[in-house]
């Protein structure tokens, strides 16, 4: 497992590492976004969308589960599950159908882990001491540039 | 012979007509999600103008899911209806057929999703590529088994997903002229059998399931 860890002391820094990581995605990628409200995960997610080439906005998608959007080179799949909670919920949905040409973004992934694959990148975020510093901890079955 | 050639394994997706090795129509697409909206008017098209064919002659797989079952399906309806049989080309070959004889012995390798690639070693027998077992795995696992020289798909998904390439990695594409030389070299591999002739995926992706890494599970129970 390769790991890194970054502090950022806004959402922009936060989006910077998150269009670093987000090149270096492709297809069949999943991430993993685990941490409390406001911790920065659809911040991260915006982030990634833009280096994809998505220019419109990107909401936090808490009210309708899922929103698709599509970039470049791959449609980019964000979800919320914390009013899904059930992992059944997304298996029944077929995410799994989405592998062969989309990135999947996934916030409060704790709460759905049976509908996530073993080798998604995970991402824990944690809120630090100021109101705006974040610590970001991301862990990878493959190594990553960033 | 006049063979009517389908490649959808990749996200190129090509139609052509060959009359014994000469290229009498030919039209290429690329793009995601393009075959099903371009294959049938196309052939259509090609049957128009150049009269009915004797085979079909389609890329089997590897490749993409979802290419690969529009190409077979669309294949099998056409060869039902006119009666004539498939010839089924195995997508490596394909790309190994393109090769200069120098080349070899090399691996082949062919993107599927993530770091994941489907792959081969190909060598030379009595002048032809031939190859050892198709295999699926990630980029840095493929890089680590041996030197040999790499041709691929996509050189700069792999050179991304590897770290310091210390060899030879090439690129190489599907086309029509070496499906259709594969195909005319094998005739004797024509299928008339529609019902079981299926795509050979090489990998389904099975997934298991994800735990999340224990530092973050520490950090959550807290
Ligand atoms: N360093 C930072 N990184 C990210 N966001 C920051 C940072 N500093 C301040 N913020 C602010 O924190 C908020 C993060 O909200 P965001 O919607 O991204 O959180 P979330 O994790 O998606 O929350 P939720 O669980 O409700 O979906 C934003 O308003 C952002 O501007
Ligand atoms: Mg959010």
């Amino acid at each position: 497992m390769f790991e890194y860890e970054f502090k950022t002391i806004s959402m922009h820094e936060t989006q910077k590492i998150a269009q670093k990581l987000g090149k270096q995605l492709f297809a069949g990628d999943v991430v993993a976004l685990v941490g409390d409200l406001g911790t920065g995960k659809t911040t991260f997610s915006q982030g990634v969308a833009k280096i994809m080439g998505i220019h419109e906005p990107i909401s936090s998608p808490t009210f309708t589960y899922i929103n698709e959007y599509l970039g470049e080179n791959f449609r980019l799949i964000h979800i919320d599950a914390y009013r899904i909670e059930k992992s059944e919920v997304l298996i029944k949905m077929g995410l799994s159908d989405y592998y062969e040409d989309s990135i999947i973004l996934i916030e409060w992934a704790n709460l759905v882990p049976d509908a996530i694959p073993e080798e998604a990148i995970s991402i824990l975020f944690t809120a630090g001491d100021s109101s705006s510093s974040r610590t970001l901890k991301i862990f990878s079955y493959r190594k990553l540039k960033l | 012979m006049k063979l009517l050639i389908l490649d959808t394994s990749t996200s190129l997706c090509g139609i052509a007509i060959t009359d014994n090795n000469t290229l009498i129509f030919e039209e290429e697409f690329i793009g995601r999600q393009i075959h099903i909206e371009v294959l049938a008017p196309t052939i259509k098209k090609a049957i128009q103008a150049h009269g009915n064919v004797d085979a079909i002659a389609l890329t089997i797989g590897p490749g993409s899911f979802n290419g690969l079952r529009i190409g077979l399906t669309t294949a099998k309806a056409l060869a039902f209806v006119y009666r004539i049989p498939i010839i089924p080309v195995p997508t490596l070959d394909a790309l190994a057929w393109q090769l200069d004889i120098s080349n070899f012995p090399c691996k082949i390798l062919l993107y599927s999703h993530r770091d994941y690639f489907h792959y081969a070693e190909y060598f030379l027998e009595e002048g032809s590529p031939k190859s050892l077992k198709t295999q699926f795995k990630s980029a840095s696992e493929i890089i680590e088994e041996d030197d040999l020289p790499i041709f691929t798909n996509e050189v700069e998904k792999l050179t991304l997903l590897v770290d310091n390439p210390v060899r030879m990695i090439e690129n190489v594409q599907p086309r029509i002229s070496s499906i259709a030389f594969w195909a005319y070299k094998n005739k004797a591999h024509a299928s008339t059998d529609y019902y079981t002739l299926e795509p050979v995926y090489n990998a389904v992706y099975v997934a298991k399931k994800w735990t999340p890494p224990a530092y973050i599970q520490t950090e959550l129970s807290k």
